[in-house]
Parts: C-alpha cells; structure tokens; sequence
C-alpha cells in the first residue's frame, strides 16, 4: 500500500514490522527489504525514536488514581450494583407487558378483520335487510307520493285477481 | 479469578466483583482516559461513566474480545462523548491538577517528556489521537485497535501510519540523542 510517500511504497508495512504485526516470513521480507532501502532505513529509525519517546514519557510518569478517587467510583458501582437487579426486573416486566398488550392488539385486529369479511360477504350475495313499517302506524315517517303509491299498486293487485 | 469469573460475579451484582474490576483495569483505563482528555478530573468521570455502563451492560458481553478490550472501548466512547460536551481543559491546568491529586500523581523526573508528548497529540484529530494513544501508550495490537475503534484492521494501519507522520516532525526534537532527521 502506498500512501503518498514518493520515496518507497513498503514504508507501511516497516511500521507493521515495527509494531511486530507481521508474520515471521514476512517480517523476514521486510528486513532484507530495509537493508538495502534508505528511505524504509530512515523510517525504521524514526519510528523506534518516536516509541522511545512516547515510551520515555509513559515510564514513570503513568497518572496514578488515588485511593480516595478508587474508594469513590467503588462507592458508585455498589449502588449501582444495588439498583441492577431491579432495573433487570423492571425491564423483564416491561418486555412482558409489551408481549401482552402485543398478543392483545393482535387479538382483537383478527377479531375485527373476521368480523369485516362476514360483512362484505352478506353483501356480496345480495342480502338486504329490509325494515317494514307499518305504513298507516307512522305515516309521518313516510313520504306521501310513496304511500300513495304502495296503495296504487295493492288496488291493481286486488283488480287482476279474479 | 480471571476474567471469565469476574464477568459472571458482575452479572450477579456481587459487590466483591466491583473492587476486582478496579483493581485489575482501573489504572489502566484511568491512563487511557488521562491521555485522551489530558486532566484527571475528567478522566476520574470518564472511568467511572465507563465502569458503570460496563456494569450496566454486562449482560450483553459475549466474549468476543477481551474484557479490557471491550472495557476500552467502552472507555473511548465515555471519553469523546466528555471531550465533545465539555471544554477539556488545556496543558497548562494539568500540571496543577496533576500535583492536586489524591496521593496519586506522576513520578518524579520526566514529566517534561510528559506534556511534551501530551501536547504532540493535542495537535493531532481526535481520530489520530486515539489510535496513536491506544498503540503507543497503551501497547493494543492492530486487532484490539480494530475493535476498540470498531473498524477495519486496514484503517488502523493506514490511520497509525499517517497519525505517525504528523508526530514526527513535532516528536522528533524530543527524541533521545538529538532526535533523527
């Protein structure tokens, strides 16, 4: 891989061997490579003298925490320790909770969706319902020009029976 | 106990667990944190945010890396999520923090290298900064690196390198002997 260094396009991978990333035949590649590279030479030696430093500034000088700052966040995990299991418990219930109202919604949409099909299927084969009222009982209810004609067709009805 | 142990005590909640993880990472992860955020005050909030969301999630480790790789991981998200909502404080304010601290602080010697290096990787992205911390200060391999960050193992190699050609016009005066040109 080459990653704009002009001078050798095996320069990634002296930092592969540098940070002992390669397998052994490789690793062995990359040496007789750099013995007789000047530029992955120069890069193999910046690279040990950047790790020393950074290893220089690590050694010694690593931030120490303090018993008292140990003693506070062992404070904290305990009662976070206490409050665990119950936030377990809660979260089991609110799984449950949601499993039932899940079933429930499910329950009720089949319901619902059986309760549509006997519908349209009574409709589809031609089946009326029809409320007969009884005419003389309500005739507010009923438009004149209708009741006069119900009574038209009961006369000729009565006409053409022998 | 190793760590296989810890984690099912720590699925149990036992209290005995807790100390043992911060006995056995606390220091390190603390030093991860120190050099991502550069004062102790944050790092102390980051490890502590770290090993509560690890405590939390505990369930959901699977083993398939390494408990103080997940824990880094872990760690690393606490820390940019700190370096984004808070104004990290600077170089200047480390020394006094670093010399407040609770019987802790740095060894005597050497401490110049310190901020020097410290504020080599100030210059760097965030993205730089934490891969060069996690290789050069904290020793991860490539394959931990890759999953801390969760990313490919080739931007690992091609972020350390460029990360580490940014460094070393500014380490290299630092550097023993003179330093190499």
């Amino acid at each position: 891989m080459r990653l704009g260094d002009p001078e050798c396009d095996q320069l990634i991978r002296v930092h592969l061997y540098h940070d002992g990333e390669l397998a052994p035949d490789e690793a062995r590649q990359v040496e007789a490579h750099v013995r007789g590279c000047p530029a992955c030479t120069a890069e193999l030696a910046k690279l040990r003298e950047i790790s020393a430093v950074f290893a220089g500034a690590a050694a010694g000088n690593e931030p120490i925490l303090g018993d008292a700052a140990m003693s506070r966040i062992e404070a904290k995990l305990v009662a976070g320790g206490r409050i665990y299991p119950v936030l377990r418990l809660a979260r089991v219930i609110t799984a449950m909770a949601a499993c039932v109202l899940l079933a429930a919604s499910l329950l009720l949409w089949q319901q619902q969706a059986k309760a549509n099909t006997a519908s349209s299927s009574a409709q589809s084969q031609g089946v009326r319902v029809v409320a007969i009222k009884d005419i003389d009982a309500s005739p507010a209810s009923t438009h004149p020009t209708e009741i006069q004609l119900a009574q038209w067709i009961v006369r000729n009805l009565e006409a053409e029976q022998p | 106990m190793n760590d296989q142990v810890l984690v099912e005590q720590l699925r149990r909640s036992d209290p005995a667990a807790y100390r043992e993880l911060l006995d056995r990472y606390g220091q390190g992860l603390f030093g991860t944190a120190y050099s991502m955020l550069g004062n102790r005050a944050d790092a102390e909030d980051a490890l502590q945010e770290t090993l509560l969301a690890a405590c939390r999630q505990i369930g959901s480790f699977q083993g398939r890396s390494s408990l103080r790789t997940w824990l880094t991981s872990i760690l690393m998200n606490q820390s940019a999520r700190l370096r984004r909502s808070r104004a990290v404080r600077k170089m200047a304010p480390v020394d006094e923090s670093m010399g407040a601290s609770d019987s802790g602080g740095r060894g005597s010697g050497g401490g110049d290298v310190r901020m020097d290096v410290m504020a080599s990787l100030e210059t760097l992205s965030p993205e730089h900064k934490e891969i060069v911390v996690l290789r050069e200060l904290r020793g991860h391999s490539y394959d931990e690196i890759a999953q801390i960050l969760g990313v490919p193992r080739g931007t690992v190699e091609s972020r350390l390198f460029r990360a580490r050609q940014q460094l070393k016009a500014r380490l290299i005066e630092y550097a023993p002997h003179g330093g190499a040109k």
